[in-house]
């Protein structure tokens, strides 16, 4: 039974390959496999990061009619990137944003409205000279798109403005926010790490 | 030696042994011991592995990442915009900062460890309104590179070692929804933040799976690839599957044509090495019609390399693997340091 006959054709083409089996193939090399060992040793992971970006994002919302019941919103949000200690920022954008509302809301929301980015500013010089880079230079997740529309809407308990995560359903924290009258203003900031240029 | 030993039996004469010495040919040590798959369920194990492939998803790592950075603490790990340093990407874009990441080597006050970098990115669009009959579209994609662990004093938390990339359609309108979706790994995973008690495979996997299906207006499926699990048995015994199979459902088939069977097979490797397979319709272009004998939810099993001897014929049902398989949700798919940053 163990012995292949005359015959080499057995009629089953289709078999599968004998090779590129799971685990039978590089399972005895030193590539992470199971188990991990987890202590001691120098990883080289434990450096602070080489270089760090400060990121602020600041900006409002004008609601209309100011009576309530708003149905359209203008306003500008603006983004500001430094390295390290730098005093001059790495990157800027700046959007218009125009608005109408929506009736889908996230769950502790007050309104929510459909908000267009329209890129008025990016980078440019300071008085000095010195340049400020544009879109490619930023390091903010999440950038808006020039043009995009997003759905956000203001938990005017949470002081908080919510984004519909790209349309999937998930509403995420975006903005601290806090409204005046029809006046919302958002701020956000934050610091990470960023790979060194040189070895990006 | 043991090929030596195994090709002169079928040959029926003695041989020289590479030592020079005769070897008795009839001495039952040159007997080939084949797997006994006596009291196996071969048709609950292959149908166990279909199963288990299918929970080989992107979808397990990502949840797994996104508890890692929930449990985090302050600079503890490191969190980066774009990709981690020093790393060597094999699914980012050079030229782009992109994604975010998070890369150390250290304990939180609690004392959970970090050690390594994982990198992440998404990209996702939605629009319309699923009131109408063009309804609401979300396409999504999520890819995730790592090389890291995170750990307590009793316990991995998350192994998170290779690739994973993940793509999702969903279109749904007022009278209709369909989606199609993918996912690719090639990575391992373990740990209990991505496999809790209630997994199928508890102690996670090492895989190179493929999956692609869709829904909703046309059912489809594909599996290609390996998953080999350290801890969980099937049947108590075979630790790995391969396979290659295309199944299509009453929806998603050309009319007439066989979705009782796919095309393909199904591999289970027990802990020696055994593979047992299951061969069931011809993979390539050729259609089997529905009303063909042939199209009978049967396969061919075999033990791999004995061909010529096939163990008999297994039938499983795939008509109800359809209820068992849907896409992700579009909103797992969300992974943002928005909130995780240092203020």
């Amino acid at each position: 039974m163990a012995c292949k006959g005359g015959d080499q054709d057995s009629g089953s083409g289709t078999l599968p390959p004998d090779s590129g089996t799971s685990g039978s193939a590089d399972e005895d090399d030193d590539d992470g496999w199971f188990p991990t060992d987890t202590a001691g040793g120098d990883s080289g992971y434990d450096g602070e990061p080489a270089s760090w970006v400060h990121i602020t994002q600041e900006g409002s919302w004008e609601l209309s009619p100011v009576t309530g019941d708003y149905t359209d919103l203008v306003g500008e949000l603006r983004i500001t990137e430094w390295r390290n200690e730098d005093e001059v920022p790495s990157c800027t954008l700046a959007f218009a944003l125009t608005g109408q509302s929506t009736d889908q809301l996230c769950d502790t929301c007050d309104f929510a409205f459909d908000i267009e980015y329209y890129q008025t500013e990016e980078g440019g010089e300071t008085e000095d000279g010195e340049l400020i880079g544009g879109r490619p230079d930023c390091a903010s997740p999440d950038l808006p798109d020039h043009e995009e529309v997003r759905r956000m809407g203001l938990s005017e308990l949470e002081e908080t403005v919510y984004f519909d995560y790209y349309g999937g359903g998930l509403w995420l924290p975006w903005f601290d926010a806090t409204l005046s009258a029809n006046q919302v203003t958002l701020t956000w900031a934050a610091t990470y790490g960023v790979a060194s240029e040189d070895e990006e | 030696m043991r090929l030596l030993f195994l090709l002169a039996a079928c040959n029926g004469e003695a041989k020289d042994s590479e030592q020079g010495e005769t070897v008795e040919l009839d001495a039952g040590s040159t007997e080939l011991t084949l797997p006994d798959l006596e009291g196996i369920d071969l048709e609950a194990s292959f149908s166990d592995a279909v199963a288990i492939a299918l929970s080989v998803q992107t979808g397990v790592a990502w949840d797994g990442l996104g508890h890692a950075l929930d449990a985090g603490h302050e600079g503890c790990p490191d969190l980066y915009a774009g990709q981690p340093e020093g790393a060597d990407l094999d699914l980012a874009d050079d030229d782009e900062v992109s994604g975010q990441s998070w890369v150390d080597d250290c304990v939180t006050p609690g004392g959970l460890a970090y050690r390594g970098w994982s990198w992440w990115d998404v990209e996702m669009t939605g629009s319309g309104d699923p009131e109408t009959a063009e309804g609401h579209t979300v396409d999504a994609t999520r890819i995730l590179e790592s090389d890291g662990v995170m750990a307590d004093n009793t316990d991995v938390r998350l192994l998170l070692k290779g690739t994973a990339e993940e793509s999702l359609s969903v279109v749904t309108a007022l009278d209709y929804t369909r989606w199609t979706w993918s996912s690719s790994l090639d990575a391992s995973v373990t740990g209990s933040d991505a496999f809790g008690s209630d997994s199928v495979t508890p102690g996670g996997w090492r895989t190179d799976l493929y999956i692609q299906a869709s829904g909703g207006d046309a059912d489809t499926l594909e599996l290609r690839g390996n998953v080999f699990f350290p801890e969980h048995r099937i049947a108590d015994r075979f630790d790995s599957t391969a396979m290659e199979l295309s199944l299509a459902g009453e929806t998603g088939a050309a009319p007439g044509t066989c979705t009782a069977e796919p095309k393909g097979w199904i591999g289970i490797r027990d802990e020696n090495a055994w593979w047992v397979d299951v061969v069931f319709l011809p993979l390539g272009d050729a259609e089997v019609a529905d009303d063909d004998p042939a199209c009978d939810g049967c396969g061919t099993v075999y033990i791999r390399g004995l061909e010529d001897d096939a163990l008999g014929e297994i039938c499983l049902d795939f008509d109800t693997i359809w209820a068992t398989i849907s896409p992700p949700d579009s909103a797992d798919f969300a992974l943002s340091l928005r909130d995780e940053g240092f203020e």
